[in-house]
């Protein structure tokens, strides 16, 4: 006969087992909350922000293949996809549009006086051609790396996309050799004209009177004036970092070794990188080039002959390069007729 | 416009001759890395 200690313990172990029951959570039987589908993903969403990136191993002699994951890939595909266009579209038609708006107030910049009928060399065959060389370069480099950025959103409505892989693969390939003789016509360029283009006294003063291009003056300028000299560096400082970043990127196995990265495999995190600089300096380097262009060709008479048959005006180099006119007339290098007056 | 078509000349010619040595027995190793990032690894 149960005890009334016997009764009560009932009770005690009943309501225990009840509690108990109540402290487990719903949704089912406990051997369904071993099993947790998110903290697997939990503990990698860590180990990416420690490791930046997974690795397994990989039984191939490429142990880049055992890279699962790497997050910086997503950041870099929205650079080259998003980022790099609005710079692009930003930088090159916002410098088409300021050039058609410059032509259309100040128009040509003329030779005042007209021409004198007297010329002197501006520069030489050899100057002319390193010139040319550079520029016939770099305007396919500048086609074919616009169709890297461009050509998939522009040209595949247009063309559709097999003649678009077709084009695309011989612009690749001519992208990259003809990247070896656009760098050696800036190695030749930065050793040719080094001499004159440090910057001097003589160019603040000719950026203060917006060098004759802006307003009526023309401030007197050696052989090349700072707009020039700004040109300059922009070709040997933005093609030399084109050349060694585009390098990187077609010799990755051997170029990321550079710096300090591992050697004998690739950085995949130096070769995006590399692009990354490569595609902006690339895009910058277009639209600049197109202010270069205009002012030597519709944007001031007398110009292109600089480039063109390799001689100038008298009155030409007097009205944008005084100084040197003055120079050149002492060593009598003036042909067509007697003295020039000297340079102002 | 000679120095011009000279230097147009110039161009194809240094790169053609890029294209057959990087793409040769002299460099090939680095043929590999220009057309495939994949042939580079020999076994």
């Amino acid at each position: 006969m149960p005890t009334r200690a016997s009764l009560l313990l009932c009770i005690a172990v009943c309501m225990f087992g009840l509690a108990a029951a109540l402290t487990v959570p719903a949704g089912g039987p406990a051997w369904a909350q071993s099993v947790n589908p998110t903290a697997q993903s939990v503990k990698e969403k860590e180990l990416l922000q420690e490791l930046r990136k997974i690795e397994g191993r990989s039984s191939l002699p490429d142990q880049r293949t055992a890279v699962l994951e790497q997050p910086d890939g997503r950041s870099w595909r929205v650079f080259h996809q998003v980022t790099l266009r609005w710079i692009g579209t930003i930088a090159i038609l916002g410098m088409l549009g300021v050039l058609v708006l410059f032509y259309l107030i100040r128009g040509m910049v003329r030779i005042e006086g007209g021409r004198s009928g007297r010329t002197l060399v501006r520069f030489n065959g050899f100057e002319r051609f390193v010139h040319w060389m550079t520029a016939a370069s770099f305007i396919v480099l500048a086609i074919s790396g616009l169709n890297i950025t461009f050509g998939k959103e522009l040209l595949t409505p247009l063309i559709g996309p097999v003649a678009f892989a077709e084009w695309s693969q011989w612009a690749k390939y001519a992208h990259n050799y003809l990247s070896f003789p656009f760098t050696l016509g800036v190695v030749l360029i930065f050793l040719m004209w080094i001499a004159w283009n440090f910057p001097s006294v003589t160019d603040f003063k000719w950026l203060a009177q917006g060098g004759g291009i802006v307003g009526s003056k023309h401030p007197p300028a050696r052989r090349f004036n700072a707009g020039q000299k700004v040109i300059y560096w922009v070709v040997v400082l933005g093609g030399g970092a084109a050349a060694v970043t585009g390098y990187l990127l077609m010799f990755p196995f051997y170029a990321t070794a550079v710096g300090g990265f591992t050697v004998g495999t690739t950085n995949i995190a130096a070769v995006q990188l590399a692009q990354m600089i490569h595609g902006i300096v690339g895009l910058l380097f277009i639209a600049i080039m197109l202010a270069h262009i205009y002012i030597g060709t519709i944007g001031m008479q007398g110009a292109f002959e600089a480039m063109g048959k390799g001689e100038v005006d008298v009155n030409w180099a007097r009205q944008h390069h005084s100084l040197w006119l003055d120079k050149e007339v002492k060593k009598g290098r003036v042909s067509g007729g007697g003295t020039p007056a000297p340079a102002e | 416009m000679r120095a011009f078509l000279f230097a147009c000349v110039a161009a194809v010619l240094l790169a053609v001759g890029a294209a057959y040595a990087l793409n040769s027995r002299y460099l090939p190793n680095a043929s590999s890395t220009v057309f495939s990032s994949t042939e580079s690894v020999r076994l």
